[in-house]
C-alpha cells in the first residue's frame, strides 16, 4: 500500500474488508474460466486445450494478484471538511469530497454483500464528470456510521453560513 | 423561500386571463420543421424516386404533413400566466401539461432571434430552471417588447428575494442598481483577428469533405480522375523532396483559403458582440444575422476559461469563456444556443484582465504562478520522443529497403524535426504552465503553443482528485483535477499536471478548507 498522501502528511487511512476478493473469484469464474472451459472441452486439438488452460491459469494468477493489491490499496479517511478516498494499483487516485458538496448518499448491499455483512457507500456530488464515488467492502454498521458522520455537516464554514442566515 | 404555498399550486387555473404566444408562432414552427424534418424527406424523395414505390413515399409525406400541422396547433395552444411569484404554462393538444416555474428558480433567460424573427420584431424566449438539459419554459415566439418585460419581471422578483438558494451573495448596493453598463463591445478588427486565430473554417471544410465522401454526390471515378490529373501534373521522375515541396505548397494555399472562410464565420457568429452588466448579472448578445444571447448571475459562474496561445499572442488577443452549471447539454451542441458561453470572444489581454477583475475580483496581471516540477519538461518529452525515434528508425529502414536512400533520409528528417518540435514545445509548455491560489480562486495555466487558463471559484469545486500514474512515480510527481458543476462529459476537468508530489499534497490540504458559497 502506497498512499499518495505519504508525500506530505500521512493520513490515517482505513482499509476495507478484504473479503471483497470473493467478487474477484466470482468474476474470474464467470468471465475467464467458463469461456475457457468451453474452448478447452470443445476443441479436438490437444495443443489448443493445453494452451488455453495454461493461458487462463496464468491470467487468473495475475488477476488475483492485481485484485488483491487493488482492494488493499483502497483506503478512506474522514477529515474535518470532507472525506478522502484513495485507490489504485498502478494509476493511483485520491478523491476528496468536501462535506458541503455531498448531494446525497446511498448505502447499497447486494445478496453476496449481505451474506458477508458488508455494504457499499456511494457519495454523490453535483460534478459533471464522475458525480459519485463508492467505498466498497464496509461493514454494514460502519457504512451507516460513516454516512451519518459525513452528513453531520459540522464544518465550521457551514456553521458560519448558518449564522449569517440566522 | 418558496412563498408559493400549497394553495397556490392547485390544479385550478388562475382567474386572470391567460396570455398567448404571438400568432406568427405558426410560421416559426413551420420554418423549424422545414429545416429539421423536411431535408430528410427530400433525401427520401430523391432516393425513393429511383425505385418504383411512390405510394410508400406518399404515405410518408402525409405523415410528415400531419406531424407539421400537429406541432403548429400544439404550439399555438400554449397559454401562460405571469403570476406574482411564478409562471404557469399550459400546453398540449392531446398530451396536456401544466407547468409551474417559480420565478426564483429561473436560472437562465435566453433568447434567440434569427433574420425572420427580426423582420417581425419577435423573439424565441427560453426559461431554464433545472439542469439545463432541456428548457422548462419555451416561448416560441413572443414579441420582443414582451420578452424584455418578462425578463425584467423575473429579475425584479429575484432581486427582492435575498436568500435565494442559488444566488445568495448579491449585495443590496448592487441589487439596487438595475441600470445596465456595457463592459465590452467587439469591433470588426477583433473578429477578423479571432477568425484568423481560431480557424473554425477548417472544421467546416473537414465536415463538408466528409459528407461529400459519404454521399454519392461525387462519382467514385471523380476521385480517381483527380488522382490521375495530380500525377500527370507532377510527373513521376521527381524525388521525394519535390513531393514534399508540392505538398507543403498546396497545404499553404488551402490554409489561406480556409482562414478567409474562418474570418467570415467569426464575423457571422460574433458580429456586434456586447457584454452588459446589470447589477449582479451579466448579459451577452451577438450574431450578424442570427442574434443570440443569454445571461447569468455573476455568482453562478463556476470558472472563467481564458484561451491564449502562440497565434493569440501574435494577434495580441485572448478569448474568455465562462463555465456555467446546467450546460451539460453542451455535449449535444446545445450550449451555443442557450445561455451564455462567452465573456468576450476576442479581447486584448489587458482588456481581459480588467473584465475578469470586474466580474470575479481577480487581478490576473499581478498574479505569480507557482512552477511545475523542475523535471516536468523531461517527463512530458521522454516517452513520446523515444516512441517517435523508434518509429522513425523502423519506417526509415523499411523505406530504405523498399524504395531508396532518399526516401529514408526524408523520413528521418521529418521524424527529427517532429522530435525537435516536441522537445522544444514541451520545454516551453513546462515553463508557461503553473498554478496560483488566492483566497477565492484557483488559477491553473497550461500550455504554451495553445494555452488555457482556468480561473476557478474555489467555492464551486465539487470534488478534488489527486492522481499519480506509474510514469509520475519516479520523480515523484502528481496531478490535481478539479470537478465542477459546469462543463460536460466530453471536456476535460481543469487539471494541474506534473506538480511535485509534495506540493500537490500540500495544495490538496489547502484546498480542502472549503469556504461557504
Amino acid at each position: 500500500m502506497n498512499p499518495i498522501s505519504r508525500y506530505e502528511s500521512k493520513l490515517a487511512l482505513q482499509g476495507i474488508d478484504q473479503r471483497q476478493r470473493f467478487f474477484t473469484l466470482l468474476g474470474m469464474v464467470l468471465v475467464l474460466w467458463i469461456p475457457a472451459a468451453i474452448v478447452i472441452f470443445a476443441t479436438k486439438i490437444l495443443a489448443i486445450s493445453i494452451g488455453a488452460f495454461v493461458l487462463t491459469f496464468l491470467l487468473s494468477l495475475w488477476v488475483w494478484h492485481y485484485c488483491t493489491r487493488y482492494y488493499r490499496s483502497f483506503g478512506y479517511a474522514l477529515l474535518a471538511d470532507g472525506v478522502w478516498i484513495e485507490s489504485g494499483v498502478y494509476w493511483r487516485k485520491a478523491v476528496f469530497v468536501p462535506r458541503v458538496r455531498v448531494q446525497h448518499t446511498e448505502v447499497n448491499h447486494g445478496p453476496i454483500d449481505r451474506k458477508m455483512g458488508l455494504a457499499k457507500l456511494s457519495i454523490h456530488t453535483a460534478g459533471v464528470h464522475s458525480g459519485s464515488i463508492t467505498i466498497p467492502g464496509l461493514a454494514e454498521a460502519r457504512a451507516h456510521e460513516l454516512r451519518d458522520q459525513l452528513l453531520q455537516r459540522k464544518s465550521p464554514a457551514l456553521e458560519a453560513a448558518a449564522d449569517v442566515a440566522a | 423561500m418558496s412563498s408559493s404555498s400549497g394553495n397556490n399550486k392547485t390544479r385550478e387555473l388562475p382567474a386572470q386571463a391567460p396570455e398567448r404566444l404571438h400568432p406568427l408562432s405558426a410560421l416559426f414552427v413551420l420554418a423549424s420543421q422545414l429545416f429539421t424534418l423536411w431535408p430528410f424527406l427530400l433525401v427520401a424523395l430523391v432516393a425513393g424516386l429511383r425505385k418504383d414505390d411512390g405510394w410508400e413515399f406518399g404515405g410518408v409525406l402525409v405523415g410528415a404533413l400531419a406531424l407539421t400541422l400537429y406541432s403548429i396547433f400544439n404550439t399555438l395552444s400554449m397559454r401562460y400566466w405571469v403570476l406574482p411569484d411564478e409562471i404557469l404554462i399550459k400546453e398540449g393538444l392531446f398530451d396536456r401539461t401544466l407547468r409551474h416555474i417559480p420565478l426564483e428558480r429561473v436560472q437562465n433567460v435566453s433568447f434567440n432571434q434569427n433574420v425572420l424573427h427580426r423582420m417581425f420584431g419577435v423573439v424565441e424566449l427560453q426559461l431554464e430552471s433545472g439542469a439545463g438539459l432541456n428548457s422548462e419554459g419555451k416561448f416560441k415566439v413572443i414579441t420582443l417588447a414582451r420578452a424584455k418585460q418578462l425578463e425584467a419581471e423575473i429579475r425584479g422578483f429575484q432581486r427582492l428575494q435575498p436568500a435565494n438558494s442559488s444566488a445568495s451573495t448579491e449585495s443590496p448596493a448592487q441589487a439596487d442598481t438595475p441600470s445596465s453598463e456595457a463592459l465590452y463591445q467587439s469591433s470588426t478588427g477583433d473578429l477578423v483577428r479571432l477568425g484568423l486565430i481560431e480557424n473554425k473554417g477548417m472544421v467546416v471544410v473537414g465536415a463538408a469533405l466528409y459528407f461529400l465522401s459519404q454521399s454519392k454526390l461525387l462519382p467514385e471515378s471523380g476521385y480517381k480522375q483527380f488522382g490521375v490529373w495530380v500525377r500527370s501534373q507532377l510527373g513521376v521522375a521527381h524525388g521525394p523532396f519535390y513531393y514534399l515541396a508540392v505538398a507543403l505548397g498546396s497545404l499553404l494555399a488551402i490554409l489561406i483559403a480556409v482562414r478567409v472562410l474562418s474570418v467570415a464565420l467569426a464575423i457571422y457568429r460574433f458580429h456586434g458582440f456586447q457584454l452588459h452588466e446589470h447589477g449582479s448579472r451579466l448579459r451577452v448578445e451577438h450574431g450578424l444575422l442570427n442574434r443570440t444571447g443569454g445571461g447569468t448571475a455573476k455568482d453562478r459562474i463556476c470558472a472563467f476559461v481564458m484561451h491564449d496561445g502562440l497565434l493569440y499572442r501574435w494577434f495580441n488577443r485572448v478569448r474568455v469563456e465562462v463555465m456555467l452549471p446546467g450546460q451539460a447539454g453542451a455535449a449535444q451542441g446545445e450550449q451555443a444556443k442557450t445561455g451564455m458561453r462567452f465573456l468576450a470572444p476576442s479581447v486584448t489581454p489587458a482588456q481581459a484582465h480588467v473584465l475578469l477583475d470586474r466580474c470575479s475580483g481577480i487581478n490576473l496581471a499581478s498574479l505569480r504562478l507557482q512552477p511545475l516540477h523542475p523535471r516536468a519538461a523531461y517527463r512530458m518529452s521522454k516517452w513520446p520522443v523515444m516512441g517517435m525515434a523508434a518509429a522513425g528508425v523502423v519506417i526509415a529502414l523499411w523505406a530504405y529497403k523498399a524504395w531508396s536512400l532518399q526516401w529514408a533520409a526524408m523520413i528521418a528528417l521529418v521524424t527529427a524535426s517532429l522530435m525537435a518540435w516536441t522537445l522544444y514545445s514541451n520545454r516551453r509548455d513546462a515553463k508557461a504552465s503553473g498554478f496560483a491560489l488566492t483566497d477565492r480562486h484557483l488559477v491553473i495555466r497550461e500550455g504554451w503553443f495553445s494555452q488555457v487558463t482556468y480561473i476557478i471559484e474555489r467555492a464551486e469545486i465539487q470534488e478534488l482528485q489527486l492522481k499519480q500514474s506509474p510514469f509520475d512515480r519516479g520523480y515523484p510527481m502528481a496531478s490535481i483535477a478539479t470537478e465542477l458543476r459546469a462543463g460536460s462529459m466530453v471536456t476535460a476537468m481543469p487539471t494541474i499536471r506534473y506538480l511535485p508530489a509534495g506540493t500537490a499534497c500540500a495544495l490538496m490540504r489547502v484546498l480542502q478548507r472549503v469556504q461557504p458559497t
